[in-house]
């Protein structure tokens, strides 16, 4: 009888990846693979990725030499049917099989949608940005479709994806490519989801990155996600006054840009900016005459106050508001005031 | 006689009055436009009073000063049956305080007055002279925990201090606690750590005027000072300002500025800035302290960092079955030191002599004793100890709490004390001996006789109480407690039994917060209060 030869479509349905420890291995080693049955039992995402990335901070993974070209081939032959076996893996089997994949073929799976599979979609993405230094036009915009596509079909993989995601250079340069094409809701998912409070260091890239924005986009971000972000920032800065937690200086986020332009569209006219700017300086004096048990908690209530002060007169100044000779006078006599105090410079630029 | 003293009461009147004029109007201190006047009241339902708690006026420099109410407390907080606490605040102006000062004076011998908000009870006000409040620096200050905000450069005070705390009569400790701390939640005034202030009125004038700012150079031999004056002194002479370094009760470093201009940075040599920098600036004309500090530099920083893996091997813990009992998260840690000034090598002989001669301080003053550090018996020494320590209840009364005390142990300490009728509580136990049927009663029965016969009791007052079976809580503390009227109580912890001081090694030691095991003694006390816990009590 002749050996029928099993077509590359049925080895890899065949296949199994099996997940295990030696018994000498160190106690961490064997951790991870608990973290990773557990994650398979509850179906949890994320212990499973503690798993996963744990292997790619390691020692990564050692397949047989055979199996790119058997994924090569299967791809060529049928790049659906590829990835449809691959989706009916257990999650683990499908990172360490995608991460074998080529980009063009990450490309596909994506462009496939991950054969309507969002876990299998997000970790395509996944694979695919590691390959970021070498993107070109093509892999980039196969890129944003799939997190456009990852944004709308699961909100729990998409505000994974903003976590993970969003100290990574790549994706905060790829910012403002992203954001105008996301939908409503999705937007208003990152609005919430992102670290407000990002450090100042990484405010060059998405500066730089929402900046190739064009107006109409810009438009439509901030009339989705304006309000949502002015309402977190004020949030952010009010939580800190409360709690009086020591700070020194003016507070800055990465997403500067995306904040001041969220407020300052808030800001319809000279005499709105002038009432807000009044209101300011009272909750500053508000502040300067409060109760405190230290030095240092006076100080970060000043810095929040300086901040939102110092926010809404670069507004003024960038949309043209005159100030009025009322307006003039409470400055310069809240700076004068500011000068018995040890804050700092800041008060030099009223 | 009599006319000397009524001229020096008016004088003082006059100088009392003269402080508060000075001060409000002294512009080295502060251009003072208005006052926030913050009330603490304790109201009484049931009576319809209103109980002074504490009240500090602050004088300010504000740009609104406008006299106004401002919002607290919105509704009273209860703080015990038919109490509440009341928080008020106004602004006010300068004028208006100058009055609200004349009315406490006049007041002092009076039970009630209305310093704006209505009538408060008082209590008899004693008025204090004005004292200066430097803010915190290496050292704290410990009235700054009820003044407003004296962090800069410190403080004048004028005080009424109630020398007869009525409020206090009202309140129990719990309820004092509560209120307390309902106040310290709306307005950062901690009564609780500074409750000798409950019932006081405090003028406060800060020093708003200056500024300064000092560091040392890298020899630690030369301090420079940058001090800035408000604008509006400009043209003002006398000021001056002091710096001193001390250590060892030597002074290492000593000298003195004149602040001429509005901005003025000068470098003095001292000879050693390593040390506590005592740093005063006065205003020579007005007689008035503009800023005081006391403060160290930081010479090295040492700090432990820790680390562990995301999952980092626990220690196992093993039950009596074998079975894991618990884990215990491992890490491993670093000293990281930043020690950017190299140690003065005369330091370490210096600062091992002080050490010496703390402990022997300590020993002479039987706070720290040590006994068997060779391996010998030291019973002889640690009974006499423990009798010195007894003796020194003398006007007071002393408790102690042992589990293993007999009547034995105190007719070898308690009875060569020599005061007459000198109260002793003391508390035992019987948890650990097997008491059943009437074992207990046999037990007691045997101390009573060798109390009865060990001697013949002249002078001694004493009650012995033995906590066991369902009394009270057990306990395997040994503590001996002089308790004193209007002082802190002393305690020291025995580490041992009396039974077996000195004769092997431990240690006996002042502690360091006696009232909460006071308290503690107290409360066991209390629940031992029962004829089967009676072991003896003398008959004086």
């Amino acid at each position: 009888m002749e050996k029928q030869e099993l077509t590359v479509f049925q080895k890899l349905s065949a296949m199994k990846i099996s997940t295990g420890v030696g018994e000498n291995a160190p106690y961490s080693d064997h951790e991870f693979v608990r973290i990773l049955q557990e994650g398979e039992k509850e179906n949890d995402l994320d212990k499973i990725y503690t798993f996963v990335e744990a292997c790619e901070r390691g020692c990564g993974y050692r397949s047989a030499y055979e199996m790119l070209p058997m994924l090569k081939e299967a791809y060529e032959q049928s790049p659906e049917r590829l990835f449809q076996i691959i989706a009916g893996k257990r999650h683990v089997e499908i990172c360490i099989l995608l991460s074998l994949c080529e980009m063009d073929m990450l490309c596909g799976a994506i462009e496939l949608g991950g054969v309507k599979n969002a876990e299998m979609l997000y970790e395509a993405l996944r694979q695919l940005s590691k390959y970021c230094a070498d993107w070109t036009q093509k892999e980039e915009k196969a890129f944003i479709s799939g997190i456009v596509l990852l944004s709308e079909e699961s909100e729990y993989l998409w505000i994974r994806w903003i976590k993970k995601e969003e100290y990574k250079k790549y994706w905060r340069k790829i910012l403002g490519k992203v954001l105008p094409r996301l939908c409503t809701q999705a937007m208003l998912i990152f609005a919430n989801t992102i670290r407000i409070d990002m450090d100042m260091q990484y405010h060059q890239d998405i500066f730089e990155s929402l900046s190739v924005m064009s107006e109409e986009e810009e438009e439509y971000v901030l009339s989705v996600i304006g309000d949502t972000i002015t309402a977190r920032w004020k949030n952010y800065l009010e939580g800190i006054r409360q709690s009086k937690k020591y700070h020194k200086g003016l507070f800055f986020s990465a997403y500067g840009a995306l904040i001041y332009n969220a407020m300052a569209q808030n800001v319809e006219n000279d005499q709105m900016w002038i009432t807000e700017v009044n209101q300011c300086i009272d909750r500053m004096y508000d502040g300067l005459e409060d109760w405190y048990t230290s030095k240092l908690q006076r100080a970060t209530v000043y810095y929040v106050d300086m901040t939102e002060l110092y926010t809404l007169l670069h507004i003024g100044e960038a949309l043209g508001f005159a100030r009025d000779a009322d307006l003039d006078n409470r400055l310069a006599q809240l700076k004068k005031c500011l000068q018995r105090y040890d804050f700092g410079e800041e008060c030099q630029m009223l | 006689m009599a006319n000397s003293c009524a001229i020096f009461e008016k004088k003082g009147n006059l100088v009392m009055q003269r402080d508060f004029e000075n001060l409000a109007r002294n512009t080295s201190l502060g251009f003072y436009n208005c006052c926030e006047a913050t009330t603490a009241f304790i109201w009484h339902k049931k009576e319809n009073k209103a109980y002074h708690f504490f009240t500090l006026f602050s004088m300010e420099e504000r740009v609104r000063c406008e006299s106004r109410k401002v919002d607290i407390l919105p509704k009273l907080v209860a703080v015990g049956d038919e109490l509440s606490l009341g928080i008020v605040r106004r602004i006010m102006p300068v004028e208006e305080v100058n009055e609200v000062y004349r009315k406490l004076k006049a007041s002092v011998d009076t039970s009630v007055v209305d310093i704006g908000d209505g009538s408060l009870e008082i209590g008899r006000l004693e008025e204090i002279p004005a004292v200066f409040v430097p803010q915190d620096g290496t050292i704290q200050v410990p009235l700054n925990k009820v003044l407003k905000n004296n962090f800069t450069n410190g403080s004048y005070l004028l005080e009424f201090f109630d020398t007869q705390k009525r409020v206090n009569s009202l309140l129990g400790q719990k309820e004092q606690r509560k209120a307390c701390e309902v106040l310290y939640r709306y307005v950062p005034i901690d009564l609780f750590t500074i409750a000798d202030r409950i019932g006081n009125f405090i003028f406060q004038f800060p020093s708003l005027n200056i500024h300064i700012d000092y560091r040392t150079d890298e020899l630690e031999q030369e301090i420079t000072y940058h001090v800035m004056l408000d604008e509006r002194l400009k043209g003002r002479r006398g000021i001056e300002l002091q710096a001193e370094f001390c250590d060892d009760n030597t002074v290492l470093g000593f000298g003195i500025v004149e602040l001429d201009d509005l901005e003025v940075e000068k470098t003095l040599y001292v000879g050693d800035a390593s040390k506590m920098c005592k740093t005063t600036i006065i205003d020579r004309e007005s007689g008035v302290i503009l800023g005081r500090q006391e403060a160290t530099f930081i010479r090295s920083i040492v700090f432990r960092a820790h680390m562990s893996a995301q999952f980092s091997k626990p220690r196992i813990l093993y039950g009596k079955d074998g079975l894991v009992k618990d884990t215990v998260g491992v890490v491993s840690g670093q000293t990281i030191k930043n020690n950017y000034k190299e140690e003065q090598r005369r330091s370490e002989w210096i600062e091992n002599r002080k050490y010496k001669l703390r402990m022997e301080e300590l020993e002479n003053r039987k706070e720290f004793l040590r006994y068997g550090a060779n391996g010998t018996s030291d019973r002889n020494k640690a009974i006499a100890d423990i009798r010195e320590l007894m003796g020194r209840g003398d006007g007071n009364k002393v408790y102690l709490w042992d589990p293993y005390l007999t009547a034995r142990d105190l007719l070898d300490t308690w009875y060569y004390t020599k005061t007459y009728g000198m109260e002793l509580k003391a508390i035992t136990s019987r948890a650990d001996a097997e008491m059943e049927g009437d074992a207990m009663e046999k037990w007691i029965a045997s101390q009573r006789e060798q109390f009865e016969t060990g001697s013949d009791n002249y002078g001694i007052n004493l009650e012995l109480r033995c906590q066991w079976k369902g009394y009270g809580f057990g306990f395997h503390d040994r503590f001996l407690m002089i308790v004193k009227e209007n002082e802190p109580a002393e305690v020291w912890s025995l580490g041992t039994s009396i039974n077996s001081v000195g004769e092997k090694h431990h240690i006996i030691q002042k502690v360091s917060h006696p009232q909460m095991i006071v308290d503690a003694f107290e409360e066991l006390w209390e629940m031992l209060d029962a004829e089967e816990c009676l072991v003896w009590k003398s008959r004086n």
